[in-house]
């Protein structure tokens, strides 16, 4: 039988876990409210850019860019997006598995990680890492999609590439988020019947306009603007996706962690006061017992 | 009445701004071009340059735009560009120390990166002038 101090210490430690997991579940929380505004507040901008490109896609039946150009596919990349830090259930454990087995048996495939626990899982497990993108994986800012696209876009163009893919968890609800892989390079050009299949970025469809547009200065050179500016949503679209999951994982996770601590305290405490019970009848056992042997 | 337009300034994080107005003044990669409500679908790249929008009253409004696209539909001027801001969320001693540091950079060769520089520059000029504009329309 465990001595009453060693109890009392085990529900003092258990107790300021549960301090720290519950601190961590309310900021979870808070920014996970924050994350779903941000990508509430990014819908409008991704979705008249996507009508946009599908308008003048419409219109250029030719349509010639380097980045909408699909080449035979040699060498491909993927960007897996996870965390940066851990305690977030089983969220970065399982865009990693998808990752690995994407990655399998694929041996010209390389890899971009975007958070830290990815570079850490996939260096452990000695894959090639050509790039780590790190710290933002909790809030990331239309300048971090900005800079992942530009570089995205600059070894497509030079030919290091000839396939780039983004793995990262589509967030659905604080339970429920499921990592999935999505080519961005080549782009492929939205259609009108498949609007809004990227991210949060999710739309019943949008009618079919009738009247054709006029272009300034011209469909092609709105066309090498606004492709960028595509990929970029999508990208971001991509990040926050990742954030949310992220946050609604760790929400979860820290939330079931409060419960099970809270059980814990419970179980120790009727335990420990099991054992101060059993001493205080044996003391007075004894102080009896000794009181009938003087008579 | 005429029609009037409804204006939406969208960045990827925001509603910049959201109203209906009479006219919008853009600076396109081409030239100034000004949008009246009945005009045909339209999409416009635009320059580093203040949208102008005019009220009902008379009176003018400035957004400042860093480039980005114009698409004109049925009396609908949506605005999308990677920045956008109201003349009040400039702050103009920034901009102007930004446009100091840019055209710096230009100056110093090889330091820096050029194209960026010049991204830069003419962003901060973009803002400085739409700050100047709404300044001088308000006195």
């Amino acid at each position: 039988m465990a001595s009453s101090g060693g109890i009392r210490q085990r529900i003092r430690s258990v107790r300021n876990i549960q301090h720290i997991t519950k601190a961590m579940k309310m900021v979870a929380a808070a920014r996970l409210r924050r994350a779903q505004a941000q990508a509430v507040s990014s819908k409008p901008f991704a979705l008249k850019i996507q009508e946009m490109l599908a308008n003048v896609a419409a219109v250029e039946k030719e349509i010639v860019h380097p980045l909408l150009l699909a080449r035979e596919v040699k060498n491909v990349v993927y960007y897996v997006v996870g965390a940066d830090k851990g305690l977030a259930g089983a969220y970065n454990s399982n865009v990693a598995k998808l990752a690995a087995a994407e990655l399998k048996g694929r041996a010209n495939a390389q890899l971009v990680t975007v958070g830290r626990k990815m570079r850490e899982y996939f260096s452990r497990r000695k894959y090639k890492i050509i790039e780590s993108l790190e710290s933002f994986s909790e809030k990331p800012g239309y300048q971090n999609a900005v800079e992942i696209a530009h570089s995205m876009t600059t070894k497509y163009i030079a030919g290091e590439f000839d396939e780039i893919n983004i793995i990262y968890t589509q967030f659905y609800s604080p339970l429920r988020q499921i990592p999935i892989v999505v080519k961005v390079l080549p782009v492929e050009p939205p259609k009108y019947e498949e609007f809004g299949e990227s991210g949060l970025v999710r739309s019943k469809g949008l009618p079919r306009s009738d009247k054709e547009y006029i272009f300034e200065p011209g469909p092609k050179e709105t066309l090498t603007l606004l492709v960028p500016r595509y990929l970029e949503t999508l990208i971001y679209a991509a990040l926050i996706n990742a954030a949310a999951s992220e946050l609604g994982s760790r929400m979860t996770a820290m939330s079931a962690a409060t419960d099970n601590s809270a059980e814990i305290i419970a179980k120790l405490t009727l335990y420990y006061n099991k054992v101060r019970q059993a001493a205080i009848t044996r003391e007075i056992t004894e102080i009896v017992g000794g009181a009938e042997a003087l008579k | 009445m005429a029609d009037r337009l409804q204006v939406d300034i969208i960045t990827p994080d925001s509603m910049v701004l959201s109203g209906k107005y009479n006219m919008v003044v853009v600076r396109s990669v081409e030239g100034e071009l000004g949008i009246l409500a009945g005009h045909i679908p339209i999409i416009v790249t635009l320059s580093e340059w203040p949208v102008k929008l005019k009220n009902e009253d008379g009176t003018v409004t400035y957004v400042s735009v860093s480039g980005g696209f114009m698409e004109v539909r049925n009396n609908q001027v949506s605005i999308l560009a990677t920045a956008a801001e109201m003349p009040a969320d400039i702050d103009a001693k920034r901009a102007r120390a930004a446009k100091k540091r840019a055209e710096k950079r230009l100056l110093a060769k090889g330091e820096y990166d050029h194209a960026r520089a010049q991204v830069a520059l003419k962003r901060a000029a973009g803002r400085i002038k739409t700050v100047e504009l709404s300044a001088s329309k308000t006195r």
